[in-house]
């Protein structure tokens, strides 16, 4: 339950300068254990004991944050799909894997679509009979 | 006049023929002698074949060199020239910090996916912590969440509805139905994407997308908003 | 100079409008927060730090819209009425005694002038007294501002967004602006009528002595309480 003694205790025990960063970012201010950080500088965080929904939280490597720069094994822990976070139980990694990319829309990296099947109309190439 | 069908194979298609823009299929000529036919031949071919435009005997329309020049160069919006682009750009992001952070929605919640709009309002994932507060009169909202089917007879009332949005209006297409005709998509009555009437800034998939993911789409929307650079670009004029 | 004293009454009101104004504004955000809370979700709390700015937030963007009006309209009444609201709406702060003497105008019917005043001339303000005499205050201030449950004049969820839904960006500012200062000059009323203290009194000593405030942000929180729980 957030309120003004636990804010006080929380900024204590946080250090000012990431209290500051975390209002800007999560708005409010919250200790935990840090479980592990992935490949993309992310932070993962877990606290038992504060509301259900609340209690697992990330600090995001960029500013602009935005919730698909995540790898999909911590979106299993974070989301509840998954008990245990990565560090304890690593994912099984394919060889057809891809690289984790966070969504590109409205930026350069857009993916666009482009068309694959084959043409209806089929040019050929001309052949000139003389004529007889 | 000479008049016939000329193609030429696409290798031999020198690049000033596509400059010259007319399309001779539409106008239909006639063969006045069969000498003529003959005559207009300039390659090794009995008759050639044009490919595409007919480019014989015709004015050819080249850019000049001072027309090339003519292109300005306009101040770039990255790597800033004048420090009056500076105040600019954080202008501008004052300004896009107060459109997306009080969005005002005006719900067009045709069919279950209004459900989901509605999950996004309740104590989960609140929409009011964002800002978000739903308007119900179009004079007053800023963004219009399609969220359901459309069908042909709501068609002219969504369209209503958006011409009565004041100026800085997004528009947000939530689940299959409004994205592309979704699962009615081949019913005679359903307009196959609302984007046929309006235009669209963020679709959201999914049938019905979560309450989650309508939020990411709004985040995406916000994301949206940031990019843009009003006072910028007209400064840049 | 001449124009001495109206440089002077100028200036009092400059300083009583705007923290007038600013108070609105916060209350505006007090509303959601509280109401908010008594759904069990948070209120605005991405904006400013815990969504103080959300108010400010809100009228920048209001500013920064286009503005429509019917073709058909009579412009200078379309933009004249909010106008007209706002003006009465924020009359009633002129009456309230801040400290020992220190208010806008002394006059001795000044709980009457803010009677007929506050009602918007809906009611009529004989109407008003009589109802703030049968009911009780936190009532009868619910009834005042057209909030639900009495929100009839007003039928804000009956039609489409009640009479303010053709009115577009600005004026739709001074509506907000309105109907929230209307509600803050009703608290601080009904504050007069129920503090009886014998070391404090804040018809004579005015709002700002004392903790007289206090019961006025309860009373304000009565009126969210009120319009929550009967919907």
């Amino acid at each position: 339950m957030s309120s003004i003694p636990r804010l006080v205790k929380n900024i204590f025990k946080v250090g000012p300068r990431s209290a500051f960063k975390q209002m800007l970012t999560i708005g409010e201010v919250k200790t935990g254990t840090l479980v592990g950080v992935d490949k993309f500088g992310n932070k993962y965080f877990e606290n038992k004991e504060e509301v259900c929904g609340r209690d697992r939280w990330i600090e995001y490597a960029h500013y602009h944050s935005d919730s698909s720069q995540i790898p999909s094994e911590w979106h299993g822990w974070v989301h509840k799909i998954i008990d245990e976070p990565p560090t304890v139980n690593p994912p099984i990694s394919y060889k057809y894997l891809q690289e984790h990319t966070e969504n590109f829309t409205g930026t350069p990296k857009a993916y666009k679509t482009y068309n694959t099947t084959a043409p209806k109309i089929t040019a050929w190439e001309p052949k000139v009979l003389p004529r007889t | 006049m000479l008049a016939f069908r000329t193609f030429t194979p696409l290798k031999n298609l020198k690049s000033t023929q596509v400059l010259s823009a007319v399309s001779q299929h539409k106008c239909s000529r006639i063969f006045e002698k069969k000498e003529d036919v003959m005559a207009s031949t300039n390659s090794s071919f009995e008759y050639v074949q044009f490919r595409g435009l007919n480019t014989e005997n015709r004015t050819e329309i080249k850019p000049t060199s001072s027309s090339v020049n003519k292109i300005e160069k306009k101040s770039s919006l990255i790597n800033f020239d004048n420090s009056a682009q500076y105040v600019l750009s954080t202008v501008d992001k004052i300004i896009n910090y107060t459109r997306q952070s009080s969005i005002w929605p005006m719900t067009f919640g045709l069919a279950c996916c209004a459900v989901e709009m509605m999950h996004m309002a309740a104590a989960r994932y609140d929409q009011d912590r964002i800002g978000i507060v739903f308007r119900a009169s179009p004079r007053q909202s800023d963004v219009m969440i399609v969220a359901g089917t459309l069908t042909n007879k709501m068609a002219p009332a969504l369209r209503k509805v958006y011409d009565q949005m004041p100026e800085p209006r997004w528009v947000i297409s939530m689940g299959s139905c409004a994205n592309g005709g979704g699962y009615y998509h081949y019913s005679y009555s359903v307009v196959r994407g609302c984007d046929r009437i309006v235009p669209v800034d963020i679709y959201v998939p999914g049938c019905p997308p979560t309450a989650e993911a309508l939020m990411y789409g709004v985040l995406q929307l916000q994301k949206k908003m940031r990019r843009t650079k009003i006072t910028q670009l007209w400064y840049r004029k | 100079m001449r124009f001495n004293i109206t440089l002077i009454s100028i200036l009092e009101n400059v300083i009583l409008i705007l923290p007038a104004l600013l108070g609105v504004a916060f209350v505006t955000v007090a509303e959601r927060k509280t109401m908010a809370s008594m759904q069990r979700r948070l209120g605005p709390n991405a904006v400013g730090y815990y969504g103080l700015l959300q108010a400010f937030a809100d009228a920048l963007k209001l500013i920064l819209k286009e503005y429509v009006a019917p073709t058909q309209a009579n412009l200078i009444l379309f933009f004249l009425g909010p106008i007209i609201t706002l003006m009465f709406a924020l009359l009633g702060f002129a009456v309230i005694p801040y400290g020992p003497g220190l208010s806008i105008s002394d006059m001795e019917l000044g709980i009457f002038f803010m009677l007929a005043v506050s009602s918007l001339a809906t009611y009529g303000s004989l109407r008003s007294t009589a109802q703030l005499i049968s009911y009780e205050l936190v009532l009868s201030s619910v009834a005042e501002t057209n909030r639900a449950p009495f929100d009839l004049a007003e039928a804000e969820s009956e039609l489409v967004s009640g009479f303010m839904t053709e009115h577009a960006a600005v004026i739709f500012v001074f509506f907000f602006l309105a109907e929230y200062s209307s509600i803050v000059i009703m608290c601080i009323f009904t504050n007069y009528f129920n503090i009886r203290n014998i070391l404090i009194n804040p018809s004579i000593d005015g709002l700002f002595s004392g903790i007289s405030l206090v019961p006025c942000i309860l009373y304000a929180f009565g009126v969210f309480f009120i319009n929550i729980s009967l919907f």
